[in-house]
């Protein structure tokens, strides 16, 4: 029988470790008063804020997809399975703003890099 | 929430007097998590084996490596042998592949880099994996005691024999399975 992990993955702890930057220190560059917001962000307890995220990217570099690629596929799951449905509904479309739409949502298909149910580690 | 976590973690851990060190491993040059935990309070084993358990439910790593305290190179405390045993024990409890590697294999990983002694294996390791570059400790002198940054590259150079054992690592020479 094997534990299964229940963890956020997540980089920033890692990221900051690298450059020896402390949790205060990271806090003061991103604009928070305090370091908890960074603790939260670092132990899963809170997703990251499109602010933060970006903040993270100006600091290392890192894309926010890379960064947090936890909230990266819970959101892309999410948004890809509305594609789906809209693609759906679209299917007898003769319309070209339909047209185009559909070409859209392919493209969203195709870019997607995990389907449903990746996220639960088996 | 419940979510996905990079596969195959490997957990290096090295006991000192004072506490222990810690680094989990992505990849050999992907280090995902690492620390010193002091701990000086009375009973150091069962502290220190709290603290390890604590970084395993944390990160549910595939694979313990510990050091191999059955050579005759060891000159591990009773203490620290003991706290091997209580490592081995967890590890069979909490589902976690244990891996031991002795002082020899470690000191056969690096020479290939030409490294033998445990600073110059430190300065190797902080040469190839920047992450600890910014951690290394200042050379001991002989009327000195170890410095607590020192077992941090002691747990590193141990993961990477570990990696250098199952997969080339940079460090990789006659290391044999």
């Amino acid at each position: 029988m094997k534990k299964i992990n229940r963890k956020v993955l997540c980089y920033l702890r890692t990221h900051r470790r690298v450059w020896g930057l402390t949790q205060p220190e990271l806090a003061s560059l991103m604009g928070f008063k305090s370091a908890a917001h960074v603790s939260r962000i670092e132990n899963g307890k809170c997703a990251p804020t499109v602010e933060s995220a970006l903040a993270c990217q100006v600091i290392f570099g890192i894309p926010p997809r890379v960064m947090f690629p936890h909230t990266h596929a819970l959101i892309e799951e999410k948004v890809m399975r509305n594609i789906y449905q809209f693609h759906l509904a679209l299917s007898n479309t003769t319309n070209l703003s339909g047209l185009r739409k559909r070409e859209l949502f392919s493209l969203a298909l195709k870019r997607a890099t995990g389907g449903p149910n990746t996220l639960e580690r088996t | 929430m419940t979510h996905e976590y990079p596969q195959n973690l490997v957990l290096s851990i090295y006991p000192f007097s004072r506490g222990f060190a810690f680094v989990l491993f992505e990849a050999p040059e992907s280090p995902f998590d690492w620390g010193v935990k002091e701990i000086k309070e009375k009973h150091k084993n069962t502290k220190t084996l709290d603290e390890i358990k604590k970084i395993i439910d944390r990160h549910r790593p595939e694979v313990l490596v510990i050091e191999d305290t059955t050579g005759k190179d060891s000159r591990r405390t009773s203490r620290i042998r003991k706290l091997y045993r209580m490592l081995v024990h967890l590890a069979e409890a909490e589902y976690v592949e244990l891996h031991r590697c002795s002082k020899r294999e470690v000191k056969e990983c690096f020479a290939s880099v030409g490294a033998g002694t445990k600073y110059e294996i430190a300065k190797a390791i902080a040469t190839q994996i920047p992450a600890f570059a910014h951690r290394i400790p200042p050379f001991r002198k002989p009327w000195m005691s170890e410095d607590p940054r020192q077992s941090l590259f002691d747990a590193v150079a141990l993961g990477l024999t570990y990696f250098a054992r199952h997969i080339r690592s940079p460090y990789a020479n006659d290391v044999s399975p």
